[in-house]
């Protein structure tokens, strides 16, 4: 890297962040009004959490798609900011209100607002692909890389699976940080901060989603160090996920699985072991008497593997009088595997570009069963919904 | 009276205080048609006081849409501001500055901001310095029940205190002592300056820790004397902010 100039900020009491000169220029106006604003925000909150300077960043993952929560306020933000701003890295958007496939409504209701919302993103520069499983469709950052992604699930897999680097951002932190290729150096962008704080010994075989469920309400924001087993790249996906929801855990490390694991001690860490009857208490929370209305399958987004598995298990059967069904994957996804989405759809419907948790699911049902600890966390507060917790299988049984 | 805290969004306001006491959820908290707060007051125009930002991160677009709307707050004014509301006043273009102690703020208040420097200037009040010294005997501090002779806070507790006369402040409070204990009390530390507002007044407390042997003898201002613990401190009837004096010349002792 060349040398650059660099002097405090201290003409916007900064006093802790440097800038460099061509830093300095975006935010006094240089190149124009958006990039401006854009540097300011991210200055600000280096400045609230300490941090010495900006960094490159190679992509980044924004939230406040879906008009759903966004709402007008977002919607009027992101029109109007498109007028004056553009992305200088890969950036990608979290899932939105509703399947994108029928584009463009000019309608002034939600899909024609989710519509001009998601328009002004691709304005932009931003790819419209709306999933909060950016890694499996073309964005797979590398070991160390610094990124901006918002959406919490991608941002545990980002840094546990992969060994990138990010904070969680805020929908208006990580589209400013796309804007200027940067964000600030403070948190998981350090190495210090990713050390685990507590080891959770694994004892018996427990569900991923119920173990992140019980792990994430436990842990809240400490790093968890996992002991005692040996899981899939999708069994991480959910795991990791359940722990954003229930807890905010960022990070978390499995012995001999993930990258950087063998790179702290766990000697004198706490340690907790987990047993079959520590879920069973989750277990009972989540059951309820009441059948439910619709089966929600793919939060976070289903991956390729995960579409397969699930149209084989569905081969050769036949559609009971059941719950609807709603599969959620990414756009990608959906098209390659063709085949296998046809046969899932002989019993409910496969959506991209949303999700079952920022869709308004609320609006034609009441009790959604689910595999998903994510969702079980999720969907009673941002959907209204009666929460069912159930494996695959015990899914499966209620429609075939 | 000028106080230095954090920019965190550019900009110049001037403008009268509306101020709420607990952390606001902009979405949810706050009407964006009518500018209210709490289904109460309303912050159009105003400078807005509030310790900070809590809730969901739409709440930086509900800022934006009160700027739209023309119902939004001439600029902010925070104890320590999160990413929602810095993410909301800078897209918004809407001065903040952080680091500032809202206790001094009252409603109706005149206020100046300058988000670039981090300050805010409180106009139309009189400062007045005092000195507060606490005395420690083994584990006690003592504390002196003011008497009906002073002017201010007849009848509560305080530390050894007085107007600060003199440019030193630390010569100032030995005076203090001296007058009020007839003790000898030897510096343990010295506290950052801790503010109390009370009307058109600011009192700029300078705490001090001595540490002292024998009994007081005490003079007119004070007509009672304890020693005790000093988490007992917070539970009497003191004048305004007595803990946190306390604490501010504590904990430079310890570091």
């Amino acid at each position: 890297m060349s040398p650059v100039q660099v002097r405090p900020a201290a003409f916007l009491g900064f006093d802790l962040m440097y800038l460099t000169k061509e830093e300095e220029k975006i935010l006094e106006g240089e190149k124009g009004e958006g990039p401006a604003k854009a540097m300011e925000l991210l200055l600000a909150i280096g400045k609230i959490y300490g941090a010495d300077k900006l960094i490159p960043i190679k992509s980044a993952q924004i939230a406040g798609v879906s008009y759903k929560t966004m709402g007008d306020a977002g919607l009027q933000f992101v029109q109007d900011f498109a007028e004056i701003a553009n992305v200088k890295v890969k950036a990608m958007l979290n899932p939105a209100g509703m399947d994108l496939t029928e584009k463009n409504y000019e309608t002034d209701d939600f899909r024609g607002k989710q519509s001009r919302l998601v328009n002004a993103y691709r304005q932009m520069g931003i790819e419209v692909t709306c999933t909060c499983t950016p890694y499996l469709v073309g964005n797979r950052p590398g070991l160390d890389d610094h990124l901006a992604w918002s959406e919490s699930s991608a941002v545990s897999f980002a840094n546990s699976v992969l060994g990138a680097r990010t904070n969680r951002e805020g929908g208006p932190s990580a589209l400013m940080a796309a804007v200027i290729g940067k964000t600030p150096n403070y948190g998981l962008h350090l190495k210090e901060n990713r050390k685990p704080d507590v080891v959770y010994e694994v004892k018996d075989e427990v569900p991923y989603s119920l173990l992140g469920y019980l792990v994430g309400r436990e842990t809240r924001d400490d790093i968890p160090y996992f002991k005692g087993f040996k899981p899939s790249e999708d069994d991480l996906k959910t795991l990791g996920a359940a722990m954003a929801a229930t807890g905010s855990v960022a990070i978390y490390h499995v012995e001999g699985v993930t990258p950087e694991a063998e790179d702290f001690s766990t000697k004198n860490l706490e340690k907790i072991e987990i047993e079959e009857e520590d879920v069973d208490g989750i277990r009972k929370e989540l059951r309820t008497e009441v059948r439910p209305d619709v089966i929600v399958i793919g939060c976070p987004h289903l991956s390729k593997s995960e579409i397969k598995e699930l149209s084989e298990r569905l081969k050769g059967k036949e559609k009971k009088n059941g719950p609807d069904l709603y599969v959620y994957t990414s756009r990608r996804v959906k098209e390659e595997l063709g085949e296998a989405v046809a046969e899932i759809e002989r019993f409910g419907k496969v959506i991209s570009d949303t999700c079952m948790v920022v869709s308004p699911l609320e609006e034609r049902y009441d009790v959604a069963a689910t595999n998903s600890g994510k969702a079980a966390a999720y969907l009673p507060k941002l959907a209204e919904q009666k929460v069912i917790y159930a494996d695959l299988e015990t899914l499966l049984e209620m429609i075939v | 009276m000028i106080l230095s805290g954090r920019g965190i969004s550019r900009g110049k306001a001037e403008g009268t205080v509306v101020k709420v006491e607990e952390p606001v959820s902009f979405l949810g908290d706050v009407d964006p048609e009518s500018g209210k707060v709490f289904d109460g007051k309303k912050i159009t125009d105003s400078i807005f006081v509030f310790p900070g930002g809590k809730g969901s991160t739409v709440g930086s677009y509900v800022i934006y849409q009160l700027k739209k709307n023309k119902t939004a707050p001439k600029g902010m004014i925070n104890e320590k501001t999160e990413t929602i509301v810095a993410s909301g006043a800078i897209i918004s273009e809407i001065p903040l500055v952080d680091n500032i102690d809202i206790d001094l703020f009252e409603e109706d208040d005149e206020v100046r901001i300058e988000g670039k420097k981090g300050i805010v200037e409180l106009m139309d009040v009189e400062q007045v310095d005092v000195v507060t010294a606490f005395l420690k005997k083994d584990d006690s501090i003592l504390l002196l029940k003011r008497s009906d002779e002073v002017k201010t806070y007849k009848g509560r507790w305080a530390g050894v205190s007085g107007y600060l006369d003199m440019d030193n402040p630390l010569e100032q409070a030995k005076t203090e002592i001296e007058e009020e204990t007839k003790l000898d009390g030897k510096l343990l530390s010295k506290g950052e300056i801790v503010r109390t507002r009370e009307g058109r007044k600011i009192w700029n407390v300078h705490p001090f820790l001595f540490e002292v042997d024998g009994e007081p003898e005490l003079d007119w201002e004070s007509e009672e004397y304890k020693w005790v613990r000093p988490d007992k401190i917070k539970k009497m009837k003191t004048v305004p902010k007595l803990w946190k004096a306390y604490i501010s010349a504590r904990c430079s002792d310890e570091s």
